[in-house]
C-alpha cells in the first residue's frame, strides 16, 4: 500500500492516471501532455507500474500503458486529487491545461 | 496488503476451525446430521480448491497463475468465514451463550455483502490484454463501471443486513444484487453490440 501512496503523492503521476482513465495511451501520447523530459516520464511510469496502478504492453515499437486501478485505489486517487497529498502538493496550482511545469533545476534562474 | 502466504495460512486455519465447529455442532445436535455432513463436504471441497491448483502450477508460477491462486485463496477465506460464523453462532446458541435467531443470518448477509464489494473492487484490475484485439477504452470503461457497481451494491447490501429488519434486509439484498447484475449485463451487451458493429477501417 505504501507504493500506492507514494505513486499518488505526485501531481504528474496523478495526471497520468487521469489521462489513462479515458483510454489506454502510448508513452509518447502521454508524454505530449507534459513538459518534463522523457527519462523523467519513464521514471514516473515505472513508479506507477511498481505500485500496480498501470500496466504496459508492447505493440510493435510502441509501449501502450493502461489503467489497472481497483475501486479503492481510484477512490484514493480522488482523495489525493481533492486534498493534494504529498510533498509536491504546492505544485498543483501550477498545473495548467494539463501541463505540469518542469521542476526548477539547481543553479537555474 | 496481506501477503499471499498469510492468506493461504488464514484459509487453512479458518477451514480447520470450520471443520472443528461442524464436529462440535454434530456432537450437540446429532439429529441434524445431513446438514453437518453437507458442511463437512463443503470444507473438504474448499481444502481441495486450495491444494489442487497449487500442485498443478508448482514450479512455473507465472504472474497470471499467481494472481488466480490468490483469488482462489481469498474466496476460500471468505467462504470459510461465511460458513464458520453461522456455525459458531449456532453452537453458541445451543449452549445458551447467544440470544436471537437472526444473528447467524445477519452475519452471513453482511459477509456476503462485503465479499461482493471485494470482488467489485478488483474487477477493474482484471482487464483482458490489449493484444486480444478488444477495444481497450471500452473494455476499461466496462470493467470500471462493473467494479463500482458491485462495490456499491455489496456495501449497501452489508449495511442493509446490519440496520434493516431481517425480512426487509433479505429483500433489499436481493433487489440490490439483481440491480447490479442488470446494470452489468446491460453494459456487457452494449459492449458486445458496439464491438460487432465497429466499422472496418482499411
Amino acid at each position: 500500500m505504501n507504493k500506492v501512496f507514494k505513486a499518488l503523492s505526485d501531481p504528474t503521476r496523478r495526471r497520468v492516471l487521469q489521462l489513462l482513465r479515458e483510454r489506454p495511451m502510448s508513452a509518447g501520447e502521454l508524454s505530449d501532455h507534459f513538459v518534463v523530459s522523457k527519462p523523467t516520464m519513464s521514471a514516473h511510469f515505472a513508479v506507477l507500474q511498481e505500485a500496480g496502478l498501470i500496466e504496459s504492453e508492447k505493440t510493435g515499437r510502441t509501449i501502450v500503458y493502461r489503467l489497472v486501478m481497483s475501486v479503492l485505489e481510484e477512490t484514493l486517487l480522488g482523495f489525493a486529487q481533492t486534498f493534494g497529498w504529498g510533498p509536491d502538493s504546492e505544485r498543483r496550482g501550477r498545473v495548467v491545461g494539463g501541463k505540469v511545469p518542469k521542476r526548477p533545476v539547481k543553479g537555474e534562474a | 496488503m496481506v501477503s499471499s502466504s498469510m492468506m493461504f495460512r488464514a484459509a487453512l486455519v479458518l477451514s480447520a476451525v470450520g471443520i472443528g465447529l461442524v464436529l462440535a455442532n454434530w456432537y450437540v445436535k446429532p439429529d441434524a446430521w445431513p446438514a453437518w455432513t453437507a458442511a463437512l463436504a463443503m470444507f473438504a471441497v474448499m481444502l481441495a480448491a486450495l491444494r489442487v491448483p497449487r500442485l498443478a502450477v508448482r514450479s512455473t508460477m507465472a504472474a497470471t497463475a499467481a494472481r488466480s491462486l490468490d483469488q482462489i485463496t481469498t474466496a476460500v477465506v471468505f467462504a470459510a468465514l461465511m460458513m464458520g460464523i453461522p456455525l459458531a453462532l449456532t453452537l453458541a446458541r445451543s449452549y445458551g451463550l447467544v440470544d436471537g435467531s437472526d444473528l447467524a443470518r445477519r452475519s452471513t448477509g453482511v459477509l456476503i455483502g462485503l465479499f461482493l464489494a471485494m470482488l467489485g473492487n478488483v474487477m477493474p484490475k482484471n482487464v483482458p490484454p490489449l493484444s486480444s484485439g478488444c477495444d481497450g477504452a471500452r473494455q476499461q470503461a466496462f470493467h470500471r463501471l462493473a467494479g463500482w457497481t458491485w462495490v456499491l451494491c455489496g456495501l449497501a447490501s452489508a449495511v442493509a443486513w446490519l440496520v434493516l429488519p431481517i425480512d426487509l434486509a433479505g429483500t433489499a439484498a436481493v433487489v440490490l444484487a439483481a440491480t447490479a447484475m442488470a446494470v452489468t449485463i446491460v453494459h456487457l451487451v452494449r459492449l458486445a453490440t458496439r464491438a460487432r458493429t465497429k466499422p472496418v477501417t482499411d
